[in-house]
């Protein structure tokens, strides 16, 4: 990655839980940047600890039982860690904005939506009641809400999936925040709306020049959206690149993994699904090395035994994966294959 | 997803509910004030050292002591003794009137949920009714018409005490009527008693043990209120509730009188209460992951 | 909306009704014969049939049931058998009392239960959480009539800071209002913890924190909101207990309440204040039922959208 001006830098990221079971590691060396008007996928199955890597960064992990216990993250060069709860929540959706998965259960039921999203803009805009209305009204129309006036008066429920998402945005995005973070914004809706929505979040994205950090389990919607990408698995980044590298040329076999577990409508060749054997491990039984390794068709004995470090493969092609040391094939020959 | 159980082995309803319960110390606690109640209520005569009923009238307002452990009465009887014997009395009161309107309320409960239409309209109304006026006072009207004593106790608040009941065991039923196993009952010709008995109580049992457990402390505070009122036990049965009442116009010199029959309510109320909220969370499936 | 309310109103009017079946029936097998218990050991057999048929005591049951219920629609609650007034001007003089102190225990147990609720919820699994609830069990389980005389014991005798009995002021209220709030309370700051924690663990309370809001305004607009329905349903609930359980610490403090004078006319016979009594008070009871009814409605408008399109 290049240096110039990033956004937002996370370095070294930990999270833990701390239950009955004990300290679990839900997240671990996580780093990546964002720059401005950049838009980083982040891509895994449920439970690898990528919406508790988004949430950390508006520092609104559920605690207890989670807990950042390590790392630093970087926002315009200070550290979003040392600030105090007042500096964050005014961070919060003024700098750093979150939509989430389900827009059925994000608002709040017995407030209008519109009031909703004056709150957002009272609370960091020195504005009027009445500027305020008329900003929340401006952005309900930008989001693509026809008859904004009947819609600001609206209480979630008599609205559709889609229409809540769309407000959902227009909330987010009424400070006009240099970060929008979006945990899985489509899954819940249905496929015609998934694709309105992605549409209007790169519209907003480039209108307002705004970066995003985008959450999901779908390769479809990474290869849409994404400029660069990190996969996670169980709570570490196995591999981060450019999403045109991510398609072409996978590294970790888990992303191939991925990868060929979606269809292909371009390709010719009669390719059947493959499907990764086995599950992801929990928190509390995690393998001593690659924590791949036990569904991994590649893995050795170092593999058990040894977890690998993020190496750099390629141009801007960073990898979780011994395949690509130098180690992997002394192995074979010290094993005498 | 980080609760998913390791082993996927085959666990019964009740054990995974006892396991749960088990861990619950507040409720282990519980349970135990509860059986040791019940113990000193069985056999109060054995433990009682004093028949407490036994005026002694040269004793009278007795401080604490060796030989009276919490003092005696303004009639000279042991307090101890009747704080004893007073446990039989909220504890028959408690469990007798829960079985009253535990039968009751299951029982139009059922058929409200199972027949439906206007079975369930009359029932429904009925449990509107019954719950919408003030238990004190109709059981105080029952009382009053039937007089003190043990059994109309029983009686008034057992067919009071209903509506709650019927109500939640009305919702299982209403469920449980939807599931296929119901219907694949009715198909292979099991008539509407067979499957009220052999499929309907099984599965509202849970309901039912909550609902009883959490009944008993309300019914144990209503005989203390109506004893109190002098509309509970008959003179001179001890109960809690009448000691109270009778240490009023002592509470300046003899203040041990009026507090430890109130201390005998509350911990008793409380372990009931603690015990209820127990079973409830070991036991409801909804609040299970 | 419209169509709601009137049914409401109507099932209102049925379990008015309802009860005053069931009060009078049940009233009316009481034991001996009332004009001999009004006029005493001594009358004798002419006057008894006289003032029975004076009554209307010698009609059969369902007339009397129906001009019982006639007279009382037109506020006519009859006579006291040994208090020469009428029963409504009884019951409503010692209502007024009895209201005021019901209104006092009802504030207090309101306001400090939503209080503690809040503040347990917000601090959930700290000590301050454990330190309220276990307070809370306690208040739940101890009797009412027994916390008045706590009360007494330490704060008139020990301390002699509030009046131990009467109604001469203010001030004679305040124990009292504590004694029988306490136990409602305790239920409310429970049912309004639990009801906060589900509420705070909504995905829109994460969505209120994202938007950078004060935890204050996310713990009071967002959530408590939310989970007011709930306690409405509970605090709704505990007004008729409140009211009928006022009995218990109105005959410890010898307030001339409606509990009391209902007490008092159980212990004499006195059967028109005991009917007129348990009829004035439920139907109070339903009345408020029903403003708690639509209470609901106002707090959370799924319930008056919703009704309004269907």
């Amino acid at each position: 990655m290049s240096e110039n001006k990033e956004l937002l830098e996370v370095k070294d990221l930990g999270i833990t839980f701390f239950t009955d079971r004990g300290a679990l590691p839900a997240v671990q060396e996580v780093s990546f940047n964002i720059k401005p008007g950049e838009t980083l996928g982040v891509v895994g199955e449920s439970g690898c600890g990528k919406s508790m890597t988004a949430l950390s960064l508006m520092q609104l992990i559920p605690s207890p039982p989670g807990k950042i216990t390590a790392g630093e993250i970087m926002y315009k060069g200070e550290d979003l860690l040392k600030k105090s709860p007042k500096e964050m929540r005014d961070i919060r959706g003024k700098e750093i904005s979150m939509i989430f998965q389900e827009p059925m259960t994000s608002l709040n039921p017995v407030i209008t939506v519109g009031k909703q999203i004056m709150e957002a803009v009272l609370t960091h805009e020195k504005m009027s009641k009445q500027e305020a209305k008329e900003r929340a009204l401006e952005m309900i129309k930008l989001v693509g809400i026809p008859m904004p006036e009947k819609v600001f008066a609206s209480c979630p429920h008599q609205l559709s999936g889609g229409m809540r998402q769309r407000i959902m945005i227009a909330m987010a995005l009424s400070c006009n925040p240099s970060l929008l973070i979006c945990d899985e914004p489509t899954t819940a809706l249905d496929v015609t709306i998934q694709a309105q929505i992605l549409k209007l979040i790169n519209k907003m994205k480039k209108e307002l020049n705004t970066a995003v950090l985008l959450i999901t389990h779908d390769m479809g919607v990474i290869s849409e959206m994404a400029d660069n990408v990190i996969v996670m698995y169980a709570g570490k980044i196995v591999e981060y690149t450019n999403v045109e590298d991510l398609f072409k040329n996978p590294l970790h076999p888990y992303t191939i993994g991925l990868r060929r577990s979606i269809p292909d409508i371009d390709s010719d060749d009669q390719e059947e699904l493959e499907v990764i054997p086995g599950s992801v491990p929990m928190l509390y039984e995690l393998p001593k090395g690659c924590f791949f390794a036990p569904r991994c068709k590649h893995a050795k004995e170092i593999c058990h035994q040894e977890c690998p470090a993020m190496m750099e493969h390629g141009e801007n092609h960073l990898v979780r994966c011994w395949k690509y040391h130098e180690r992997w094939n002394k192995e074979d020959v010290e094993n005498g294959k | 997803m980080f609760k998913k159980k390791k082993d996927q082995t085959y666990q019964s309803y009740w054990s995974i509910s006892w396991n749960i319960f088990k861990k619950n110390k507040v409720a282990m606690v519980c349970l135990f004030i509860v059986i040791l109640l019940c113990l000193i209520a069985l056999f109060a005569p054995l433990i009682a050292p004093y028949d407490p009923n036994k005026q002694v009238l040269t004793d009278r307002l007795m401080k604490p002591c060796g030989q009276h452990w919490f003092g005696t009465d303004d009639l000279g009887r042991d307090i101890f003794s009747r704080i004893i014997y007073g446990c039989r009395v909220s504890l028959s009161v408690g469990i007798i009137s829960q079985i009253i309107a535990t039968v009751i309320g299951y029982t139009m409960g059922v058929c409200a949920g199972y027949f439906g239409g206007k079975v369930d309209s009359v029932i429904s109304f009925l449990i509107q009714v019954f719950s919408s006026f003030p238990f004190l006072l109709f059981a105080m009207a029952i009382m009053f018409v039937l007089g003190p004593g043990l059994i109309n106790l029983y009686l008034a608040l057992g067919l009071l005490g209903w509506a709650s009941t019927a109500r939640l065991i009305r919702g299982d039923v209403m469920r449980l009527k939807k599931m296929e196993y119901i219907d694949a009952c009715k198909v292979s010709g099991g008539n509407s008693f067979r499957i009220i008995m052999k499929h309907l109580l099984p599965n509202c049992l849970s309901t039912l043990i909550v609902t009883v457990t959490l009944g008993i402390p309300n019914a144990i505070m209503s005989e203390a209120s109506l004893s109190f009122l002098g509309l509970g036990v008959k003179a001179p049965m001890a109960s809690w509730g009448s000691m109270i009442s009778f240490s009023q116009p002592y509470i300046r010199s003899a203040t041990y009188y009026s507090v430890i029959p109130g201390l005998a309510i509350i911990i008793t109320v409380l372990a009931f209460n603690m015990l209820g909220d127990g079973l409830r969370d070991a036991l409801d499936p909804k609040l299970r992951s | 909306m419209t169509k709601y309310l009137l049914k409401r109103v109507l099932q209102a009017i049925g379990v008015v009704f309802c009860i005053s079946l069931i009060t009078f029936f049940v009233l009316n097998i009481v034991p001996g014969n009332p004009v001999e218990i009004m006029l005493g050991e001594f009358a004798d057999q002419a006057t008894i049939a006289r003032v029975t048929h004076e009554m209307g005591l010698d009609q059969p049951i369902y007339i009397q049931y129906f001009s019982w219920l006639g007279n009382m629609l037109q506020g006519n609650f009859g006579t006291s058998y040994f208090q020469n007034k009428p029963v409504i001007d009884i019951l409503t003089s010692s209502f007024l009392v009895t209201a005021k102190l019901a209104g006092i225990a009802y504030i207090l147990a309101v306001v400090l239960g939503i209080v503690v609720g809040v503040v347990a919820a917000v601090n959930h699994g700290k000590w301050v959480d454990s330190a309220l609830m276990t307070i809370s069990v306690f208040g739940i389980s101890a009797p009412a009539f027994w916390i008045a005389i706590i009360l007494q014991i330490v704060i008139c005798l020990k301390f002699n800071l509030l009046p131990l009995s009467g109604i001469d002021s203010f001030k004679s209220f305040i124990l009292p209002g504590i004694a029988l709030g306490t136990r409602y309370a305790a239920s409310i700051a429970r049912i309004t913890r639990t009801s906060m924690l589900d509420v705070l663990s909504q995905d829109y309370i994460r969505t209120a924190e994202a938007k950078g809001l004060k935890g204050w305004v996310v713990t009071i607009k967002h959530a408590l909101r939310n989970a007011l329905i709930p306690i409405i349903t509970i605090a709704g609930s505990d007004l008729g207990n409140i009211l009928t359980g006022s009995v218990l610490v109105e005959s410890v403090f010898s307030i001339p309440g409606i509990g009391k004078m209902l007490v008092d006319s159980i212990n004499t016979r006195d059967l028109p204040i005991v009917q007129g009594g348990v009829m004035y008070i439920a139907v109070i009871c339903v009345i408020m039922y029903l403003v708690v009814d639509l209470l609901y409605t106002v707090v959370d408008p799924r319930i008056r959208l919703g009704k309004e399109s269907s």
